[in-house]
């Protein structure tokens, strides 16, 4: 079945980050993109996938719909997208933020920690990492799995 | 790093004891004083080293929770909960029910008999023993230095009785397998390990490992655990009766020609990926071995369709050897699949027949390594939800023995491939095991132990 995430990352206000939030946002459909779409669709555990800037410009934003843990799913990421995730955490904390938190541990922590609960309540009554109810999050093809719904497609 | 010093790491870790009992004491702690008394009354009785330089006296161990360091005051002072919490990696959270397929009847909400949560357990004592003299006496030992400590004893069955396992007919399991043939081989004495054997740090807390981060990883708290290792304590529920009745169901669907009685052990070899004596399908298709039963040293390059040995079959999920992983769980796990080290024993009498009579038996097992997440957890999740390899047409499948049919989107459908190109699909209708209790422990080193119940001496 498939859980939300909604990471929302601040981004800090200096010159060099918000210089930095331009050049991602210019390079992302020629260079981001594509490696996630190869990550994403490697993995069938991801079902849908968005990064937005807030309109303030204060939030860089990851939205996803995936199976499976938050565990797996934080680790994935962080192996198969470092570049990505790499930019997204020096605009959040600094250049030398990326060493800190490219390990299992606090890259798991920090993905729990900026990670926004949805309104309401999963249908599932399935947990978060701390063990409280998820939001809500609207399933059209019930606890399918995105290994499940592939296959139907053919 | 040099050679590991036995003498502090407790003989759990090191080897599976040869005593035909086990019991395990769980324990909830009142006030940091007196669970530290407890644990120095203990202290000069817990066993270390190989167990099985030990002889036939009891072994001892002692297991801690993250709510136990904490009621112990473990990490008062090095910085409290917050930063010990920063330190650890998900040893610090309760037990995660979807990464362990923990639905309908294996759902925590029903662990422990429902008389207490994991988050209650703090202190688990390990006792293994020769007899059944030995076992009233250092129950007797243990209980008296609880009450001492006015500790809370935790105890999931009506009668009183701690979690009690006792071989089984030598190292039969309650479905009838012979069980203790397949153990990771550790170099306990070199970071970088030689012979095929695994490296020490994918089970001890601080020495490298070249498969995994393991946590915590920086000082003060990687020393306190250095020499520990982290252990899932997990009591499983065995439906022997529902098992049987699914053989006798299913066996001649999958082998007509057979005899009732060897079309059941075919299927209940196809479900495991040996014959009940130990002999490896891999290594022999057709029929038991018994001079094969013990061997270890096969994979399943050759088989490919899961026609000698089921793909999902038990110890094929549980450790696909030389299979292919899929391309992600190849960049997540570079050293292969993962390993965990297992102890364990059955608990509750033997049944035979398909007439359930009550009575609760299955396994304790403790399953230990350095990182719950890759290790422990991945292992659960592909016994869930066979979808790690490429090799499965069908990705929600789960293994047959310890698959939980109310895990949302997996498929109770478990096919065994034939050679003329066929394949029988079975259903199981029920879970033929069940979660009763998982318990998330650090199995400290004597040092650990030491400086735990007296911080001012260590």
């Amino acid at each position: 079945m498939a859980h939300a995430l909604n990471l929302f990352v601040p981004i800090r206000q200096d010159a060099d980050s918000q210089k930095l939030l331009a050049e991602i946002e210019a390079d992302f459909a020629t260079r981001d993109q594509a490696l996630i779409e190869k990550a994403a669709r490697d993995s069938q555990i991801l079902h849908f996938l968005r990064v937005l800037i807030s309109p303030d410009r204060k939030y860089f934003v990851v939205l996803t719909e995936y199976d499976g843990s938050h565990e797996e799913y934080a680790e994935f990421f962080r192996v198969n997208l470092p570049d990505l995730f790499k930019q997204i955490f020096t605009l959040a904390n600094g250049p030398e933020a990326w060493d800190q938190v490219n390990n299992e541990r606090a890259f798991y922590a920090a993905s729990k920690s900026l990670q926004i609960r949805s309104l309401g309540n999963s249908v599932y009554d399935e947990k978060d990492p701390s063990g409280q109810t998820e939001g809500y999050l609207f399933h059209a093809y019930g606890p399918r799995t995105v290994k499940q719904i592939l296959p139907l497609l053919k | 790093m040099g050679p590991l010093i036995r003498d502090n790491v407790q003989s759990l870790l090191l080897g599976a004891s040869l005593h035909p009992i086990t019991r395990h004491l769980l324990f909830q702690v009142k006030t940091k004083e007196t669970g530290r008394q407890f644990l120095s009354d203990l202290l000069p009785s817990v066993s270390s080293g190989d167990p099985a330089a030990l002889g036939t006296a009891p072994l001892l161990n002692i297991s801690l929770s993250w709510n136990g360091l904490l009621a112990l005051g473990a990490f008062d002072a090095m910085g409290g909960e917050a930063a010990a919490a920063d330190a650890f990696y998900l040893f610090n959270q309760p037990p995660l029910a979807e990464s362990l397929r923990a639905f309908g009847a294996s759902a925590p909400a029903n662990w422990w008999n429902k008389r207490f949560e994991s988050t209650d357990i703090h202190i688990i004592v390990h006792v293994s023993v020769s007899d059944e003299d030995d076992l009233r006496d250092v129950t007797t030992r243990v209980s008296a230095a609880a009450q001492r400590a006015e500790l809370r004893e935790l105890v999931t069955s009506a009668n009183g009785e701690p979690i009690t396992g006792r071989a089984v007919d030598g190292f039969r399991l309650h479905f009838g397998y012979r069980d203790g043939i397949s153990h990771a081989p550790v170099d306990w004495d070199h970071d970088v390990p030689t012979g095929g054997a695994l490296p020490r740090g994918d089970f001890v807390l601080g020495y490298p490992s070249p498969n995994y981060s393991t946590y915590p990883d920086k000082p003060p708290f990687s020393d306190f655990a250095r020499d520990g290792s982290l252990m899932a304590f997990m009591v499983l529920y065995q439906d022997v009766a529902g098992f049987n009745r699914f053989l006798r169901e299913n066996a001649p669907k999958l082998a007509p020609t057979l005899p009732q009685a060897d079309a059941e052990e075919y299927l209940a070899a196809k479900m495991m990926g040996r014959w009940r004596d130990g002999t490896p399908l891999a290594i022999s298709p057709e029929r038991a071995d018994g001079t094969e039963a013990l061997r270890d040293d096969f994979g399943y390059a050759d088989d490919p369709h899961g026609i000698k040995c089921p793909l999902a079959a038990h110890i094929r999920v549980a450790n696909a050897r030389d299979q292919p992983l899929n391309s992600v769980n190849q960049r997540l796990f570079p050293g292969g699949y993962p390993r965990i080290l297992r102890r364990g024993m059955p608990y509750g009498p033997l049944l035979t027949g398909e007439q359930d009579d009550g009575v609760d038996r299955g396994l304790v097992g403790m399953f230990l390594c350095a990182n719950l997440n890759k290790q422990f957890y991945t292992i659960m999740r592909w016994l869930g939800r066979t979808d790690f390899s490429p090799v499965f047409p069908d990705q929600v499948g789960q293994d047959p023995l310890l698959g939980n049919g109310s895990f949302p989107g997996a498929s109770s459908d478990f096919s065994i491939a034939s050679a003329d190109g066929t394949s029988t699909t079975l259903t199981r209708v029920t879970d033929f095991v069940r979660i009763r209790g998982v318990a998330l422990q650090l199995l400290p080193s004597l040092a650990a132990l030491r400086k735990v119940a007296a911080p001012g001496q260590a």
